[in-house]
């Protein structure tokens, strides 16, 4: 029996390895509260990524010491809390980042070399 | 539904909801999970997103977090589940409580075993506390105090490995707290390193015949350790009890009390007292208030001599013992 990955299933996967990056990514630009967040990943395209998946990563990137916190009072409704990247947090994302361009270049040169191999691509 | 008010409504039910998915974890965990969740929840949907369900929604939050989702289950929890969950959050507060009280057991375990050496140690009447316990050596007493507890702490940091040795422990100190507490430990009542006139440390022997003694006689014999019995006075004519009262009392007037009858002449005496009734008699002169007879004189110098002589040889064989101990505990 086959079993047909789901096309949602296979980005999720993919974006686990890299939710921590992109969303430190979109923190060190300017501070945000939760939902923030996730519209602006959402913006760049990450139409498919789990608010709750964010929220979560946000609670454990500040218990890691990677991300502040603070509280902002709302007039319209409960309090929002606001994320900002630290210092330790900026050194890991760049880091991460060269990370990232390694790795991505290792699969592109992968890919490129499977398509360029492949009959009739 | 469109304004603001109303999504947030919607957002405070929904994180309730969550919250109520994620019970499993600690409260301070839940709180550090859900905090401005209400805000963000609100935010997404005057974005016009639509709510997962709040079971996905909190397995997401976990994943996200690192944390264990385990526990949680789309159907919710089971009664079993939810009793075993409560039953170890009580487990876990209990466990942290008991080991917050640890030191306080070490100390406390200190204090009754430094007691018990000082009960063991000590020959004095003294009161009993502490330093008390140990006499006028009051800076030894402090000393073996700190020395036990020094002992105390580094058995306890390391007695956790080896929980039949820590319930030895627990239930000795336990025992020995519960005979500090209700006064089995008394101050002096230690004889195992000292002579006793207590009648029941004492050999069985014959009680004299002490008809005609004045209780001042007696009780100089007592005193004396010439008597090894437990003696009880009580009024002729009365049957009074007058012990407590005869040991209080004036010596003058103790000549003026004679022994008119004895229960227990000529027989064995081990653990039970000696009774004699006593009358007042008229004083002839201040020297010698009572002449003893001859039968008796005779019954107490014997006795006097064999028990003496028993004394002599228990003191100093105790006060070897005794030199012992003290010089091994002064090293």
């Amino acid at each position: 029996m086959n079993v047909i990955p789901n096309r949602a299933v296979e980005r999720s996967q993919l974006l686990k390895g890299v939710l921590d990056l992109a969303v430190l990514a979109v923190l060190a630009e300017q501070d945000a509260y939760g939902y923030d967040v996730v519209r602006k990943l959402r913006s760049h395209g990450l139409n498919d990524v789990a608010e709750a998946s964010v929220y979560g990563t946000l609670r454990r990137l500040f218990a890691t010491g990677y991300l502040s916190s603070y509280v902002v009072p709302s007039e319209e409704g409960p309090h929002r809390k606001y994320y900002g990247m630290t210092a330790v947090g900026r050194e890991w994302l760049v880091e991460q980042q060269k990370q990232w361009v390694d790795f991505r270049n290792v699969i592109d040169a992968i890919i490129k070399t499977k398509e360029e191999g492949a009959p009739g691509v | 539904m469109s304004n603001i008010s109303d999504h947030l409504k919607v957002a405070a039910v929904f994180a309730e909801s969550v919250r109520r998915e994620l019970r499993h974890l600690p409260a301070e965990a839940v709180a550090n999970l859900t905090d401005g969740l209400e805000s963000d929840i609100a935010a997404s949907l005057i974005d016009g997103v639509e709510l997962a369900n709040p079971a996905d929604y909190a397995a997401d939050l976990l994943r996200g977090a690192g944390l264990s989702i385990d526990k949680q289950s789309t159907t919710g929890h089971s009664i079993i589940s939810e009793i075993s969950d409560r039953v170890c959050a009580v487990s876990a507060k209990a466990k942290t409580f008991t080991t917050g009280l640890a030191p306080a057991w070490w100390l406390t375990r200190a204090w009754v075993l430094t007691q018990v050496l000082g009960w063991v140690l000590n020959d004095r009447d003294d009161t009993r506390v502490l330093v008390g316990q140990w006499g006028e050596e009051k800076i030894f007493g402090v000393a073996v105090f700190i020395a036990v507890l020094y002992l105390s702490v580094v058995l306890g940091r390391r007695e956790t490995k080896k929980s039949h040795i820590r319930n030895v422990i627990t239930l000795s100190v336990v025992i020995a707290g519960i005979f500090l507490t209700t006064g089995q430990f008394q101050p002096g009542s230690n004889r195992w390193f000292e002579y006793s006139a207590s009648p029941a440390t004492m050999p069985c022997s014959l009680v004299p015949n002490l008809i005609g003694l004045s209780v001042k006689e007696i009780n100089d014999l007592l005193k004396s350790g010439a008597l090894p019995y437990a003696i009880e006075y009580y009024d002729k004519e009365t049957m009074l009890n007058l012990t407590e009262t005869i040991w209080n009392q004036d010596p003058i007037d103790s000549r003026k009390l004679v022994v008119v009858k004895q229960e227990n002449p000529g027989q064995m005496a081990c653990a039970s007292p000696v009774i004699l009734y006593v009358d007042e008699v008229a004083v002839a002169t201040t020297t010698i208030p009572v002449r003893t007879s001859s039968t008796v004189a005779r019954q107490l110098s014997t006795t006097t001599s064999s028990v003496v002589g028993r004394v002599n040889t228990t003191t100093s064989s105790v006060a070897k013992q005794v030199n012992k101990t003290t010089t091994s505990l002064s090293r």
